[in-house]
């Protein structure tokens, strides 16, 4: 189970930073306390030493480094990191088979909406006890 | 001439004449002999024409095989650029859009006016979305549904001398009032409102039937659709005098 003290932290993985920023700004708008990665390995590094999980993961696909798919892959093999949900963002129209091909637990398409955004993570968020 | 010197005469371009000059004439033997060698040498002309033919043949294929990898690979080339290119436009947008609404929500009650105007920005960054939607759309139909499309909508029939392809939609159809005017220039049967376009399509398509002394025509009901059939001919393909005119029409 996820950590209940998630504290409406949710960590935003994207190697473009104005995507990135816009994305963190939105989340501080509503409360939410977004942590950042530009890429997947930054994001194992920065999760690994977080003191709790966050509540969500918001995961761009192509990033330099190490991609959406590859930490994926890695976060579902460790035992520690694996219960954190994770939402897809891609740019690409079959971004629902990404998702449903990386087991994730939803996608945004992008350009994202804000509302979509805000939905997607106060549903993740409200499961914080 | 001899009966066998007919047969040589038969025989794949190789004569052979009496010579009323010549000392000797030929005895029987003699023509059974060159006869002989004759068809030899006629069967040898008559397999180098056919494996002449059959090398010309197989370089065709090889070449008309060469082209069409050609195209493929140009159309591949083309569907991966586009979709690269509506990929890219998509990543500035997010955040664009993202940066916008969330001005547009922060402002709301608070500056009314300056609400209106960042209204205005955020409605055209949307439209631009649907924009690249569009565009990637168009390039995955070219990446491999066209073939079901094909199956679907076009209809094609050949016959001995004519070829008929018919193309049905499921569009809001045509009204009886506007059928003999949508081939011609500029012409549109809805508004340019709901539909863009500037009305030279069916014009230039006709223009390109008749200059391959082709027909076309349109069946269809309000609604529900409608059906082009275009006839042309197999063969026998004079060239157009209006070849030109369309040219022009196309560009």
């Amino acid at each position: 189970m996820i950590d209940p003290g998630c504290e409406k932290t949710v960590l935003i993985v994207e190697d473009d930073v104005d995507t990135s920023d816009a994305i963190a700004e939105v989340l501080e708008d509503g409360n939410y306390r977004p942590l950042r990665a530009p890429n997947g390995a930054a994001a194992l590094d920065e999760l690994r030493a977080a003191e709790r999980a966050p509540c969500m993961i918001l995961l761009d696909m192509m990033m330099p480094v190490m991609d959406g798919r590859e930490f994926r892959a890695q976060q579902r093999e460790d035992p520690s990191l694996r219960e954190i949900p994770v939402v897809v963002l891609s740019a690409h129209a079959d971004a629902a088979s990404y998702a449903a091909q990386m087991d994730a637990e939803g996608y945004l398409r992008k350009p994202i909406d804000l509302r979509a955004l805000l939905e997607t993570v106060e549903r993740f968020c409200a499961r914080d006890g | 001439m001899t009966p066998p010197e007919q047969a040589l005469a038969r025989s794949q371009g190789i004569t052979l004449r009496k010579s009323t000059t010549h000392r000797w004439p030929f005895t029987a033997n003699d023509l059974s002999f060159l006869e002989a060698v004759a068809n030899v040498i006629a069967a040898a002309i008559a397999r180098a024409r056919i494996e002449e033919q059959l090398r010309l043949a197989e370089r065709r294929t090889v070449e008309e095989r060469g082209r069409s990898e050609q195209a493929e690979a140009a159309l591949r080339e083309r569907d991966e650029f586009i979709s690269v290119a509506a990929h890219e436009l998509r990543t500035p947008l997010t955040a664009l859009q993202l940066k916008l609404q969330g001005l547009e929500r922060g402002l709301a009650a608070a500056d009314p006016r300056r609400f209106q105007r960042l209204e205005g920005a955020v409605r055209q960054t949307e439209r631009l979305s649907r924009l690249i939607d569009r565009l990637l759309d168009v390039s995955r139909i070219a990446q491999g549904r066209l073939d079901l499309w094909l199956e679907e909508f076009v209809k094609l029939e050949v016959e001995q001398e004519r070829v008929r392809l018919a193309v049905r939609d499921q569009g809001i159809g045509i009204p009886a009032e506007d059928v003999s005017r949508i081939f011609g220039r500029f012409q549109r049967a809805a508004s340019i409102r709901n539909y863009g376009g500037l009305g030279l399509g069916l014009y230039i398509t006709r223009y390109i039937v008749e200059a391959h002394r082709g027909t076309i025509a349109v069946a269809s009901s309000v609604g529900e659709g409608s059906t082009f059939c275009i006839d042309l001919p197999r063969f026998g393909l004079a060239p157009a005098a209006n070849r030109n005119r369309i040219r022009g029409a196309r560009a």
